[in-house]
């Protein structure tokens, strides 16, 4: 058995992508870019599994069946079925049926599940380019600069895209390269309410992966409206009162949450000592058990001092092998809070020197603090008292008391292995948000 | 100087090569030094090794891309020197960071040693060339050019938080790819 040294591997990598990185970087590259997951795991299946698989009808048949809905692709323990609108949709371009299957839309995500196959000759438009194209090596991607939400284009921050297959049957089955599957992501600004019935434009790009550059293979545009109200009806907003945390730099007051199952966001009003200073996140668990996590997201728009902590989408997916939605369950009693505190990253103009020696650049990421609570290597020790472990950081570690509930139901996920790093400092009360 | 005229001096054996190298890349190669050993002359010793280094390597290499071979080079003696430097001890935190970034990505395998290597690099190019370019650019700036969050976050006008969540979301797909190439933690 020998070790796989990944940092001095990485030294080896292509040259393309040395003298690519090494150019100033582009941002209109991030326009109609591809998203390339379904190729790299279309890749490994055939490594995995050979060709032998890919022309299998039956196989083909049996992928079809087996492709999960928007919320058992994304991870989500809690029901998301009642959110989602099953569209069937089908447009055809260059030769490429592409049929929008299911659509989840709330404040500032979009998902939408995509089927696509080639086009029914005998329906295919007859001045589609002919060009061979094989879903093996084409993708699919949001095109955020067209596709709008009631007129009103969205800024798009962050996507994604997932195979809405299990890792059994992808293991089973491998990837049928005539057809593609995916559920793709948006995550985006959007400056009013959406409302009950948004209607939604979405552009759909098809992109050859050897012409990443060039234009789409194929755009399919796609009209509808989206029944929010039903999430809209589920989401619970709530007004908090006497929510507060003491800190140095001030009172950190949280004023409002809502919460649903797809996400949740909690409005403070932080003093300008504090924001101004720090990162910040809240951490911890819901009455469940369930591990709880709110990064500082953004200002409240027209509103002085007034931030929002969100739950996030993308650390979910990759604390563990099995995704964790680290957001509260909407049927919980109650929610219990640390915040965290730590220092920016320092600009390169900050780092301090002595006598040419360097002093100290933190940079620890933030999210590994979530990441230690799914992480084996910080297990805690069994043979502490399970009701009470130690998650602050070094320098001001914080004793949390956990108390017996009967009603913790995911107790694998639970307070009990988190452990924060120690650039995160515990600061202030925990608090209790009762819930219901 | 050119590079072709700089790699014909090595080829001759003419010492003024490591002039004209040092020379023309000295700035390159010396961030990439910097950004790992965070020292000057842990930096200025690394970089005269690379100089020597490649004196030894070329010939019999004749390096496509000169840069590119002297960056690996520097890469790989500030990763010997920083390991040697804090063999047993812990880190700078600067570093610690990003060593506990990529120590996520070591895997261990059974296969053919040197077969491995070589699949398992094409693996990690495979996945660079099918990522984003703006996911790609991020990770070889991570981990090939060793910049720190907050420059890349400047670079892409994004937030330091958006820098990391990329990151990790990078690594979370590579390392499925390269445990499925047939390595295991």
């Amino acid at each position: 058995m020998k070790k796989f040294d990944f940092f001095k591997e990485f030294g080896k990598i292509d040259s393309k992508y040395i003298h690519e990185a090494e150019d100033e970087w582009k941002a209109e590259k991030k326009i109609w870019i591809p998203k390339p997951w379904n190729k790299v795991a279309a890749a490994c299946a055939v490594l995995a599994f050979g060709f032998v698989f890919l022309s299998n009808p039956y196989v083909q048949a049996a992928m079809k069946n087996l492709t999960l809905s928007i919320g058992e692709t994304l991870g989500f323990s809690k029901e998301i079925e009642s959110y989602t609108d099953v569209l069937d949709a089908s447009k055809t371009e260059n030769g490429i049926t592409v049929t929008l299957k299911e659509v989840v839309v709330d404040d500032g995500v979009l998902l939408a599940k995509i089927h696509a196959q080639k086009a029914d000759l005998k329906t295919q438009d007859e001045t589609a380019d002919s060009k061979e194209f094989s879903f093996a090596n084409l993708n699919f991607d949001i095109d955020a600069q067209n596709s709008t939400i009631n007129g009103q284009k969205i800024e798009e921050y962050g996507s994604g895209s997932y195979l809405p297959y299990s890792v059994d049957e992808l293991m089973e089955n491998g990837l049928d390269e005539n057809v593609y599957d995916g559920v793709l992501e948006s995550r985006f600004h959007y400056p009013a309410e959406i409302g009950e019935n948004p209607k939604v434009h979405l552009v759909l790009g098809a992109y050859d992966g050897d012409e990443l550059e060039r234009n789409p293979f194929a755009i399919f545009q796609f009209d509808f409206s989206i029944s929010h109200a039903e999430l809209m009806k589920q989401t619970i907003h709530k007004e908090l009162t006497d929510t507060a945390i003491e800190t140095e730099e001030g009172t950190v007051k949280l004023t409002k949450i809502s919460m649903n199952k797809l996400q949740s966001s909690i409005t403070a009003e932080i003093p300008d000592e504090l924001y101004g200073k720090y990162e910040m996140e809240l951490l911890g668990t819901d009455s469940k058990g369930n591990p709880v996590r709110y990064e500082l997201s953004e200002l409240v728009e027209n509103e002085v001092n007034q931030w929002e902590f969100k739950t996030s989408f993308w650390g979910m997916y990759l604390m563990t092998e099995e995704p964790v939605l680290l957001i509260p369950d909407v049927a919980s009693e109650y929610m219990e809070l640390q915040l965290y505190i730590r220092e920016p990253y320092m600009l390169e103009e900050d780092i301090i020197w002595e006598d040419d020696t360097y002093i100290e650049v933190g940079e620890t990421a933030a999210e590994e603090i979530m990441a230690n609570i799914q992480d084996s290597d910080h297990e805690l020790d069994t043979d502490e008292q399970p009701e009470k472990q130690i998650i602050g950081g070094a320098t001001a570690s914080t004793e949390i008391m956990l108390e017996e509930n009967e009603e913790e139901e995911n107790t694998d996920m639970g307070e009990e292995s988190m452990l924060a790093d120690d650039s995160w400092i515990a600061v202030g009360d925990k608090i209790k948000i009762q819930l219901q | 100087m050119k590079d072709d005229e700089i790699i014909k001096l090595f080829l001759e054996r003419n010492e003024s090569a490591i002039d004209e190298l040092s020379m023309k890349y000295h700035s390159y190669c010396y961030k990439i030094a910097w950004n790992l050993l965070t020292n000057k002359e842990d930096s200025e010793e690394c970089l005269n090794d690379t100089w020597f280094s490649v004196w030894s390597k070329i010939p019999p290499s004749n390096p496509p891309v000169l840069s590119h071979f002297c960056g690996r080079i520097t890469r790989n003696l500030c990763i010997d020197r920083l390991r040697k430097k804090f063999a047993g001890k812990r880190p700078d935190v600067h570093m610690a960071d990003v060593l506990g970034e990529m120590e996520q990505l070591n895997i261990t395998y059974t296969i053919d040693e040197q077969l491995a290597e070589k699949e398992l690099l094409e693996v990690i190019n495979g996945f660079l060339e099918k990522i984003k370019p703006e996911d790609r650019d991020i990770f070889v700036r991570r981990y090939w050019f060793m910049d720190s969050i907050d420059s890349i976050s400047k670079r892409h006008h994004i937030s330091v938080g958006s820098v990391k969540m990329n990151l990790y979301r990078s690594r979370k797909k590579l390392l499925k790819l390269l445990e499925k190439e047939g390595g295991c933690l």
